[in-house]
């Protein structure tokens, strides 16, 4: 059964190889928002100024973070599955001996990896930059918390991004659904700016959501310097969610599927 | 003309169908619309907490900044946000051959193929922030009529990049949608312009002038004596204009040649 999900890993990740523009937009993708981002702090922020903590190398190396772990961590499952059910699609699936979401699962880490592998050159280089410069520096603690905090980001957002995708076996149309689902994850998983920023009590609000493991988690661990308990007892809760997301997608994902027979007879 | 205007009409009432057709999801496009214009908004007052002015602009010029161009993008979304991916998909799986048959601008159609009427709250919403932005101060009859041009060169540039950056499917098809890129690029309209020194001046204000979609508008308001900057708007835009023409021109030759 294994081999089954490693070759659909595989296939998702030479289709994204097999289109040359394919490669190029998804390097742009990861590329532009971080340079306006980077045009725009550096004209916010002078000198030793700080803003909720982070100074202006910090808040550059926050937005090219933040957009790294969008191209690892963000596939839109939700989309793929709105149309999948719509167009009739998740029946081919259904009728193969797999289970839906983790063929889901397999495309999505087929998919990013491809992403990781295209970005790794430039992050490779982006990283001897700031580490020559002094303008980062990282131990080998914090790169392996680093590296779990993002497997399990990328599992939280799938679990996510799941069931807010399953919402298309109730309803026709979620174009909106699933815009406004991404300006508020955006907002709360702090990709538009650090959530350290907002005042106190909003961040105190923000920070007890699962949005935050998103990006906002992963990257202060990066570039805060957290302890080892803050690190500890945060992933600790994310796997609380991770377990809580995935029970509620099992029975979303039964009755989902007794209603998507009840339509496809 | 008229057979155009009955056209237009048809299409319109077709799209207004298919917009109230989906009770949630334009429930959802009227939220997005808050959220749309309110996390910039947000966004501004936040970075405004910690500091007085980011290149130049002061919160109540950034706030202009982001009515102006929330205003444009509410407008121009209306009518691209469904269309352009439906273009892109017709020149992607080569279905695009049953649209130039049709006896219509090709153009014309995909502009009103597929409106999204729950968009034009964000144009309105946009045009109360700017009335709002604009409270006490004394703005001559001459710098609204020279915001009106600013606005209708801006969305003409709005328009432009959308279109060539979706008809770049002629020559670089993707296996996935790349509307994505664009509405993340785009937003960088609503940061100043000046924001950009150096190469990002000229990437971002001239190659891809998202700097010279709702910045000149708002600088024509806020800065009297600085009209000029008009100029290179009208110059740019002017360029793109031939530029969409050109390239339509030259893609419908390779879709031929495709032979698909």
């Amino acid at each position: 059964m294994l081999r089954t999900y490693i070759a659909i890993v595989k296939v998702s990740l030479k289709s994204i190889f097999a289109n040359k523009s394919s490669v190029v937009i998804l390097l742009f993708q990861a590329l532009i928002p971080s340079i306006v981002m980077f045009y725009l702090w550096s004209a916010i922020v002078n000198g030793n100024q700080t803003i909720g903590g982070f100074n202006k190398s910090q808040l550059v190396v926050y937005y090219i973070g933040v957009n790294f772990i969008n191209s690892f961590v963000w596939y839109a499952i939700d989309w793929e599955l709105n149309e999948d059910i719509h167009s009739g699609e998740l029946s081919n699936i259904i009728h193969r001996p797999l289970s839906i979401h983790n063929y889901y699962f397999a495309k999505m880490i087929g998919d990013r990896l491809a992403n990781l592998l295209l970005l790794a050159p430039l992050l490779l280089l982006g990283g001897i930059y700031l580490f020559v410069n002094q303008l980062w520096q990282i131990s080998f603690l914090v790169l392996v918390e680093f590296t779990i905090s993002l497997i399990f980001a990328a599992i939280l957002w799938f679990l996510f991004s799941y069931l807010v995708g399953s919402i298309a076996f109730w309803f026709d149309n979620l174009f909106f659904v699933l815009i406004v689902k991404e300006v508020v994850v955006n907002l709360l998983a702090g990709y538009y700016f650090p959530l350290e920023i907002l005042p106190k009590q909003i961040t105190n609000v923000v920070k007890s959501l699962p949005f935050q493991y998103f990006s906002s988690f992963p990257i202060d661990v990066l570039i805060q310097k957290q302890k080892l308990s803050f690190w500890l007892s945060n992933t600790i809760i994310e796997i609380c969610w991770v377990v809580l997301l995935y029970f509620v997608m099992l029975l979303v994902n039964r009755k989902g599927l007794q209603r998507y027979s009840d339509v496809m007879g | 003309m008229k057979h155009k205007i009955k056209l237009i009409k048809s299409l319109i009432k077709i799209a207004l169908l298919e917009s109230v057709s989906f009770r949630l999801d334009t429930l959802f496009g009227i939220l997005s619309s808050i959220l749309w214009l309110g996390i910039p908004i947000a966004f501004f007052k936040v970075i405004y907490l910690n500091v007085d002015t980011i290149g130049g602009w002061t919160f109540q010029a950034c706030l202009l900044l982001v009515g102006v161009y929330t205003m444009l993008d509410g407008f121009l979304m209306a009518f691209l946000v469904k269309s352009m991916p439906l273009l892109e998909r017709d020149i992607r799986e080569g279905t695009l051959d049953s649209i130039l048959l049709k006896p219509i601008n090709t153009k014309l159609f995909y502009f009103f193929r597929s409106i999204e009427f729950t968009q034009f709250i964000n144009a309105i919403l946009g045009l109360a922030v700017i009335i709002y932005a604009c409270q006490g101060a004394a703005i001559k009859p001459v710098q609204v009529l020279l915001l009106i041009c600013s606005c209708a060169l801006g969305c003409i540039l709005y328009y432009s990049l959308w279109y060539l950056w979706t008809i770049s499917a002629f020559w670089f098809p993707t296996n996935f949608g790349r509307t994505d890129l664009f509405l993340s690029m785009i937003q960088m309209s609503r940061y100043p312009a000046t924001i950009f020194r150096g190469l990002g001046n000229l990437m971002f204000n001239v190659i891809l002038p998202f700097g010279l979609v709702a910045c000149p508008a708002t600088v024509i308001l806020l800065f009297p004596g600085r009209e000029f900057v008009i100029v290179p708007q009208l110059i740019v835009a002017l360029v793109f204009i031939l530029l969409d023409h050109y390239v339509w021109q030259l893609g419908i030759k390779k879709y031929d040649g495709a032979g698909r």
